[in-house]
């Protein structure tokens, strides 16, 4: 970074009034005031010229070229546009498209369904159950566990199942018992 | 493997049944599992005629259920 000489001092008295004197915003006393003074002081002077010197530049670097406000413009537009395209991406899902895209999308289409049912395992029917094929290995450890959990419903209530079968066969056995004491009194 | 013709044999309802008293089996209770286990040994050791008799009173009740 450049080294920028600083501002010559100036009497402490006179400050103020050589800023107002540059910019012009003295009164006629003030000014010949100033202007008596600043014929005798060599620092006031030297103030008065810095002044002169740097002000110009400092008010100067604030004011930006138009080359960049136009390319500030161009950013700003490109950003918008951006920001904008990022909230409607769906949009472009269903933009019309190109005519020829629709028979490729058509052939791209067929062609994985075609892929994925020749070498999905075997025919259509398995591709249909394979949901229905996603089976915990627990079940087929070993036969017995697919048999317990085909009859666990009838496990559940296997108790009431007996002792609906005990009083059908004590009923049956008492019935078949009448019949035999009615074919022995007979 | 045996376990694996006889999965592939049921039809796709009684695997879905399968599937789905497995499914119910992890959510009970550990006594309830037991229960079931026990009942299950049991029911292996009845002779084979009472083991049908049931399974067929079972089979007709739930197709009573059905038809309710």
């Amino acid at each position: 970074m450049a080294h920028r000489k600083p501002l010559q001092s100036a009497c402490k008295t006179f400050e103020e009034d050589l800023v107002l004197y540059y910019y012009g915003e003295t009164g006629d006393d003030e000014r010949r005031r100033v202007n008596q003074h600043l014929a005798e002081c060599i620092s006031c002077q030297g103030f008065v010229e810095d002044l002169r010197r740097l002000l110009p530049q400092i008010a100067k670097s604030a004011q930006m070229p138009p080359s960049f406000w136009d390319e500030y413009y161009r950013e700003t537009v490109a950003k918008l546009a951006q920001q904008e395209a990022r909230k409607h991406w769906w949009r472009a899902l269903f933009a019309p498209r190109q005519i020829w895209m629709v028979p490729a999308f058509g052939t791209v289409a067929v062609a994985i369904l075609v892929v994925g049912l020749l070498f999905g395992k075997g025919n259509l029917n398995s591709f249909m159950h394979r949901t229905s094929e996603r089976i915990p290995q627990e079940i087929l450890a070993d036969e017995n566990q697919l048999q317990f959990f085909e009859s666990m419903d009838l496990l559940e209530s296997l108790g009431t199942l007996e002792k609906q079968d005990d009083h059908n066969a004590d009923s049956t056995n008492t019935q078949s018992s009448r019949v035999r004491q009615q074919h022995a009194v007979a | 493997m045996a376990a694996n013709d006889n999965w592939r044999n049921l039809t796709p309802t009684e695997k879905d049944k399968v599937q789905e008293n497995y499914q119910r089996w992890q959510r009970l209770p550990p006594q309830d599992k037991e229960h079931l286990r026990d009942e299950w040994n049991r029911w292996q050791r009845l002779p084979k005629d009472e083991r049908d008799r049931i399974k067929q009173r079972y089979d007709r009740q739930r197709r009573d259920r059905r038809e309710d």
